[in-house]
């Protein structure tokens, strides 16, 4: 096998790029969605990374509260998660998160730490305070 | 009588001060003479104590027995019988129980008629450490007591102060008697103003300046029959110094209050309304500012019965029983909406899609060149009355009754029966999604609600804040359908309402042995928050509730869009929109006020025990404060 001269140079810009990209964007991956299934979340930062984007403003500390849908446990997977984030249907209501700061890596994340959260939610049944409003008469 | 100075354990046993100074005189002399009083023998009697003061000359003894000739000067100086006399007497007329002010000197010689002229009562002066404050609690004791409060302000500064206080009573409908002093001759130049009325003339729906004490009268008369006939607003006199401090000669006789009847629907637009009410499949009544007193909500849920249309009663007011089968949106599309007086800010208005829409409101009556009080929705509907609704309900229900008929009956029936399944399932959603986040700290707001509601529940208690950034849970979870159980929101969204409008509202209530209750958010809370010492000072029972979610959550979360919206700064939105850093200790804050508080309470086990124990204060009839780390919404 030969190799041009031409394709040496591509070669080298190529490695260099990547280099730059590394160097820029630190050890995360910014792929597309479609490459974001299976990354490895840290429900740590995850859970810096909520509040870092006003994710609770609208779904609570935990995920559980608030005039957005709950969080706790995810209505999707990681995949359709992340993509909902980056186009969500009604972005006048859910905004958009398109930044490049907010990378997949980031979003796994964010995804991580509502899979970790614990419900503080029993049921209705068992929570007596509810029970007896629930069983007072209608006017 | 005794010789005091030889019995010295014996006191005078008359008052009568000119010869108690002659003895005391010839006590003097004597110990003078010789340190012994003479006896009438002759006799030296036992040592006299000196007195402890030095007698009064003739020239003293004069003055405490005869009248003080005064100087020319002081004498154009006095005066006894000044026009600010003749003005206390024309607001008791108007039956103000209170003046919430902070103090001015525009206004000093009405201030000190007030206070001694009038003994301090009708109206009572409640010391408020801000304008705003003064008016925001106004506001509150208006939707209370079904009447308005007086509210004293300073020239120019003072009506400056309270303008967005003044402009969300204007949004929100409800009477204020504003009085504005005026002093060219002041102090400081710049709290004069050739116009004192002008800045806020946009916003309150009448203001006069009086030029005389007899004009006064006719003018507080005339306002307060104008603040108190729909559309209710503040009104504002700008009263100045000259008039309150001239003398006045006799009594001016105090002109009697005339009231118009409030404006009703004309009988052809009641008998069209009744028509397309009884005639429809689905109809619908939502209600904004309509009901001003339990009356409006009686003759609500009667209108609602008859013809079986679901309510939904909105944010403004108490318009409707929350637990009344009929309370909610129903199902399905509507046919017919019957809007009643919807607001500008909160209320529901228009229709929409392919239902007739009526609409009778008494905002028709209320022009602003400036300010879009009544929102974008105003004055569009297929049949536009205007006309106070909660006037226009008797002769409405009176005309459904006669157009009724048993086949209409039978129908109603039946869709009653699915409008009250409905409102069962939506109060069954409720209490499912206030379970979410139960145990969860920062506390949530369906738990905060959920405790409260059997500490107050047995009681007769009043809520007096809005609910629009607590979730609405005291709406869904309480049994509210007395009038006073909620009094609605701020009326033209203006920030820092909550508070002062809760004291005044507490005020209002604390003469019907009512308890009061205030769910705050921290970003109002911090506005004015020395009205927190005027419910001290005045004892009045108010229990604040702080939803402390430590920012200006809303415009987070719209800042947080924005930068969304513009791809950057994905987290930059906490710049300017949050309180923290350091976190603000409310409790502190209020026991520097005087007031007993607790906090932060920051997990949900703590919140109930600390709850009844500002329930137990507030009903020993003292004001408390709890600080609640909360979610945001």
């Amino acid at each position: 096998m030969t190799h041009s001269k031409g394709s040496a140079i591509w070669t080298t810009w190529g490695i260099v790029a990547a280099v730059v990209a590394v160097t820029a964007f630190g050890w995360e991956r910014t792929v597309s969605a479609q490459d974001s299934e299976g990354i490895q979340g840290d429900a740590d930062r995850g859970k810096t990374l909520f509040t870092d984007y006003t994710c609770f403003g609208c779904h609570g500390y935990t995920g559980e509260t608030g005039r957005g849908p709950r969080l706790n446990p995810p209505r999707f997977n990681q995949e359709r998660f992340i993509a909902y984030l980056r186009n969500p249907p009604n972005p006048r209501r859910m905004p958009p998160y398109q930044q490049a700061e907010a990378s997949d890596q980031r979003l796994a994340d964010i995804y991580a730490f509502l899979q970790s959260l614990e419900s503080g939610s029993p049921a209705a049944k068992d929570i007596p305070l509810l029970n007896a409003i629930l069983q007072e008469n209608s006017r | 009588m005794k010789n005091t100075t030889t019995d010295t354990d014996q006191q005078p046993t008359s008052v009568n001060r000119r010869v108690f100074m002659r003895g005391a005189a010839t006590a003097a002399a004597g110990a003078a003479v010789g340190g012994h009083a003479a006896t009438a023998t002759g006799a030296p009697a036992s040592p006299v104590a000196a007195p402890s003061a030095l007698p009064p000359t003739e020239t003293q003894l004069a003055a405490e027995t005869q009248a003080i000739p005064r100087t020319r000067a002081v004498d154009a100086y006095i005066v006894e019988h000044p026009g600010s006399d003749y003005m206390v007497d024309v607001l008791r007329s108007l039956d103000l129980e209170y003046c919430a002010s902070n103090c001015g000197s525009s206004f000093e010689g009405l201030q000190e008629s007030m206070i001694n002229h009038g003994g301090n009562r009708m109206p009572e002066f409640l010391t408020c450490l801000h304008e705003e404050s003064s008016v925001a609690m106004a506001h509150g004791y208006a939707k209370i007591e079904g009447k308005p409060m007086m509210a004293l302000l300073h020239g120019t500064i003072g009506v400056q102060h309270a303008s967005m206080a003044i402009y969300n009573a204007y949004c929100d409908r409800v009477p204020v008697f504003l009085v504005a002093g005026l002093d060219n001759n002041g102090p400081v130049a710049a709290h004069n103003a050739t116009d004192m009325a002008a800045m806020v003339r946009d916003f309150v729906k009448w203001d006069h300046q009086p030029d005389s004490v007899s004009q006064f009268g006719h003018s507080a008369v005339r306002a307060y029959s104008i603040a108190t006939t729909p559309p209710m607003a503040p009104v504002l006199l700008v009263v100045d110094a000259v008039t309150q401090k001239a003398p006045i000669e006799g009594s001016p006789t105090v002109p009697p209050l005339s009231k118009p009847h409030f404006p009703s629907a004309d009988l052809g637009a009641v008998k069209e309304i009744a028509r397309l009410l009884v005639d429809a499949e689905n109809p619908r009544i939502n209600a904004g500012v309509m009901a001003r007193s339990q009356e409006g909500i009686d003759l609500l849920v009667e209108l609602a019965e008859l013809v079986q249309a679901p309510v939904n009663g909105g944010n403004a007011r108490l318009n409707f029983p929350t637990r009344h089968p009929l309370a909610g949106m129903g199902t399905g599309r509507p046919d017919v909406i019957l809007n009643l007086e919807p607001g500008g800010r909160g209320g529901p208005a228009g229709g929409g899609g392919e239902a007739t829409t009526i609409t009778i409101s008494s905002a028709e009556f209320l022009i602003t060149s400036n300010f879009n009080v009544n929102g974008s929705g105003a004055g569009t509907a297929d049949l536009l009355v205007a006309a106070d609704a909660q006037t226009t309900l008797p002769a409405l229900i009176d005309e459904v009754r006669t157009l009724l008929n048993a086949d209409r009956k039978r129908l109603y029936e039946e869709r009653g029966d699915r409008i009250a399944e409905t409102h069962l399932a939506q109060r069954r959603e409720a209490i499912e999604s206030a379970r979410y986040g139960w145990d969860s700290s920062p506390v949530s707001l369906a738990r905060i609600a959920a405790e409260l509601w059997p500490l107050i529940k047995d009681e007769d208690w009043s809520f007096s804040s809005p609910q629009g950034f607590i979730g609405g849970w005291p709406g869904r979870l309480w049994d509210m359908h007395k009038s006073y159980h909620a009094i609605g929101s701020h009326g033209g969204g203006g920030m820092g309402y909550s508070l002062p409008a809760s004291v005044g509202a507490a005020l209002a209530n604390k003469k019907h042995g009512r308890i009061t209750i205030n769910i705050n958010g921290d970003g109002d809370l911090n506005y004015a928050p020395g009205v927190l010492w005027t419910a001290v000072h005045h004892q009045i029972p108010l229990l604040t509730i702080v939803h402390n979610n430590r920012a200006y959550h809303q415009e987070l979360m719209y800042l947080q869009q924005q930068a969304n919206a513009r791809n950057r700064g994905v987290t930059s939105a906490p710049i300017g929109t949050t309180i923290t850093d350091p976190n603000i200790d409310y409790a502190q804050m209020a026991h520097a006020y005087g007031m007993h508080a607790e906090g932060p309470v920051e997990t949900p086990a703590d919140l109930g025990p600390a709850l009844r124990r500002g329930i137990d204060r507030i009903k020993a009839g003292e004001p408390a404060l709890i600080d609640v780390v909360s979610q945001p919404r």
